[in-house]
């Protein structure tokens, strides 16, 4: 199972995509802000992170700079999930997909698909 | 339908947003195009007013156009009676139930894990579903099990969020009785209001359009009925044409009645496109003059539409019959005068004006004469009568713009010495008033007809002595009579003999003067 950490202060948002995920068969973990998301990243080791950019305490640049200088998260495929457009500087820091608030179930599920595809449901018939 | 209704799904022009065609007639002609897609909507409303019919109707329209809907009871009347109920509507499919549209009860998850459930519940199936519309009855069910205002705030935040992603509308059904609060009005971005309530003995449906996000829209108080089609709205009449547009058409002609003399005053009848008022007491001879309108319009070849609410057809071909307008019954044979009768029951004030001007857009002619017999059949319709100036200003300027030339009769008391119309500002949006009156004098009842106002023409403004004969109406020749009969006597002029008072015009004792009249003059040749 893939694990996707959601970083954004909307809980609304952040909720109704946990719930879609999990129906996805994700695992999902959520943080409030970029520094939140910084200590839990080594815990949970995602597959792709779903970032926001206006956040209090770290803003979605200053997470996506921090996140690339650990070596262990340099290819992490980011997701920018934001109700503007990222600048130049989003691409500087190789974020690999842009979502634009407010976004539909299907933007958001081929992004996910694409960027953290599911190994096969093993109880699913082939 | 005059509204100009899109498919489903369509795209807002103006504002690129998707809408949620609901074909609940004249829904999507408030709301200017339909819901707006993944928003969400409160409608409101006491026992009975509506609601669940309203969601249902919106429901099997919206599936019948390949969306998908999910209805979620919470501890509402039992989805067996509830789709009973529905049965006899006109929308109703069973077909399409349950794959297309999903009943669910949601009240064991509320009751066992909270909003928290319930919330979790509405996720899991609108996503498994592809719901594209979330109904969820009983609200005031939902409030109950909420720790605070703020946490039902934060359920009804974190659903349309999640509603807004899948891209799904959601309906959300709260009973409603006199002041009370509704947060989740503050959180929907739009709210609708039903309300039942008694004027007089009859029971007046409304909708109220209290709020809607994100798009212009017709807000207030529209009448509703509720039939086996299931809703249908009447939008107020004068907020429906409240930017009307300015000109009508350009290449006006002059109307007649066929009647020499009136015409004659009228400078050869009544402008194309005008509204004229026949006011007159009961009996005084507005309707054949309406009639007449009509006739010599067929007689011209141009089409007429008696819209009245008192006399059937077979009575009022009857009644044009006795006084030598034998051939309207061919002409409304031919279809080219329609009798438009409205039954006397309950009627609404805004259908009424629905029907006429559905009607006349049907026909789609040029230069149609409308007579509407009896204003009071629209003011009978009103519940609120302080709309009836701003009623019929748009009612009258919608039918200029289709090129209707309209004749309205109004009544004024059978006994009174003055002249008053019931709806004082009248005068103001009818650009001709025609007046009919009776009066009396030495125990005989006299005729009179006078043009009062006749807007952008000239006409004679002196009054005239009319009667009702065999062959129609008859205007006499000169004003002499009429002066008689309102001064009493004859003028006396200088080595003339005081003159008396004739009979009236069409009585046998105004033909037998005539035939000596005649007599005389041919003596004297």
């Amino acid at each position: 199972m893939k694990t996707v950490l959601i970083v954004d202060d909307e809980l609304d948002i952040v909720e109704a995509v946990k719930a879609i995920l999990e129906e996805e068969r994700y695992k999902v973990v959520t943080c409030a802000n970029g520094r939140e998301a910084l200590q839990c990243l080594e815990d949970s080791k995602p597959d792709l992170a779903i970032l926001d950019i206006m956040m209090p305490v770290m803003n979605g640049y200053e997470t996506l700079k921090a996140i690339r200088q650990r070596p262990a998260f340099e290819k992490l495929p980011i997701l920018i999930m934001s109700a503007i457009t990222p600048t130049v500087k989003a691409k500087d820091y190789a974020s690999a997909g842009f979502l634009k608030k407010p976004f539909s179930l299907r933007q958001l599920l081929e992004q996910v698909h694409t960027l953290a595809p599911q190994d096969p449901d093993p109880q699913e018939p082939r | 339908m005059l509204s100009q209704e899109k498919g489903h799904g369509e795209k807002d022009r103006k504002s690129g947003q998707e809408r949620l065609i609901t074909g609940v007639p004249r829904l999507d002609f408030i709301t200017k195009g339909g819901l707006l897609k993944g928003a969400s909507y409160a409608i409101l409303g006491p026992p009975g007013s509506g609601k669940t019919v309203l969601a249902n109707q919106i429901a099997f329209n919206h599936v019948r156009e390949g969306g998908r809907a999910l209805y979620v009871t919470l501890l509402t009347e039992s989805h067996a009676r509830m789709l009973a109920n529905l049965e006899e509507m006109t929308f109703f499919d069973r077909s399409v139930i349950p794959d297309k549209l999903h009943y669910l009860s949601g009240y064991s998850e509320l009751e066992k894990e909270g909003l928290k459930g319930l919330l979790d519940m509405l996720r899991r199936t609108a996503q498994r579903h592809q719901t594209t519309l979330l109904i969820l009855d009983g609200m005031d069910v939902a409030k109950e099990f909420a720790r605070s205002e703020l946490s039902f705030k934060r359920f009804l935040q974190d659903l349309q969020a999640f509603a807004g992603i899948l891209g799904c509308t959601t309906l959300l059904l709260c009973p409603h009785h006199a002041g009370e609060h509704h947060p989740e009005n503050t959180a929907v971005d739009g709210v609708f209001e039903l309300s039942l309530w008694l004027s007089g003995p009859r029971a007046v449906r409304e909708l109220v359009a209290l709020k809607f996000r994100g798009s212009d829209s017709l807000l207030g108080r529209h009448e509703v009925e509720i039939s086996a089609k299931g809703i249908v709205i009447h939008p107020r009449t004068e907020v429906q044409f409240s930017n009307p547009e300015a000109r009508g058409r350009e290449d006006r002609i002059h109307m007649a009645f066929g009647i020499p003399r009136l015409d004659d005053s009228l400078r050869g009848g009544v402008l194309s496109g005008s509204t004229t008022m026949l006011l007159g007491a009961p009996g005084t001879g507005k309707t054949l003059l309406g009639l007449h309108f009509l006739l010599q319009g067929a007689r011209e070849g141009q089409p007429g539409v008696y819209f009245g609410f008192y006399e059937t057809p077979p009575r009022l071909l009857e009644k044009a019959a006795g006084v030598g307008m034998k051939d309207l019954k061919k002409y409304v044979d031919k279809g080219l005068i329609e009798i438009q009768w409205q039954p006397p029951l309950e009627h609404n004030m805004d259908s009424l004006a629905e029907r006429l001007l559905e009607r006349l857009q049907e026909r789609n002619v040029r230069r149609i004469r409308l007579f509407i017999d009896g204003l009071s059949g629209f003011r009978s319709a009103a519940v609120y009568p302080d709309r009836m100036g701003r009623f019929f200003s748009a009612l009258s300027h919608q039918l200029r713009m289709m090129d209707a030339t309209t004749l309205y009769s109004e009544e004024t008391p059978l006994l009174s010495s003055g002249v008053e119309a019931p709806l004082a500002e009248s005068a103001a949006y009818v650009e001709n008033i025609i007046l009919l009156r009776y009066v009396e004098l030495r125990s005989q009842l006299y005729r009179l007809l006078s043009i009062m106002k006749m807007r952008e023409s000239q006409y004679d403004s002196g009054i005239r002595e009319f009667s009702i004969t065999d062959e129609g109406i008859q205007v006499a020749e000169t004003f002499q009579s009429a002066e008689n009969i309102l001064t009493g006597h004859a003028r006396v002029r200088s080595g003339e003999k005081e003159q008396a008072v004739s009979a009236p015009m069409g009585t046998p004792g105004a033909k037998k003067k005539a035939k000596r009249g005649g007599l005389l003059r041919r003596r004297r040749s």
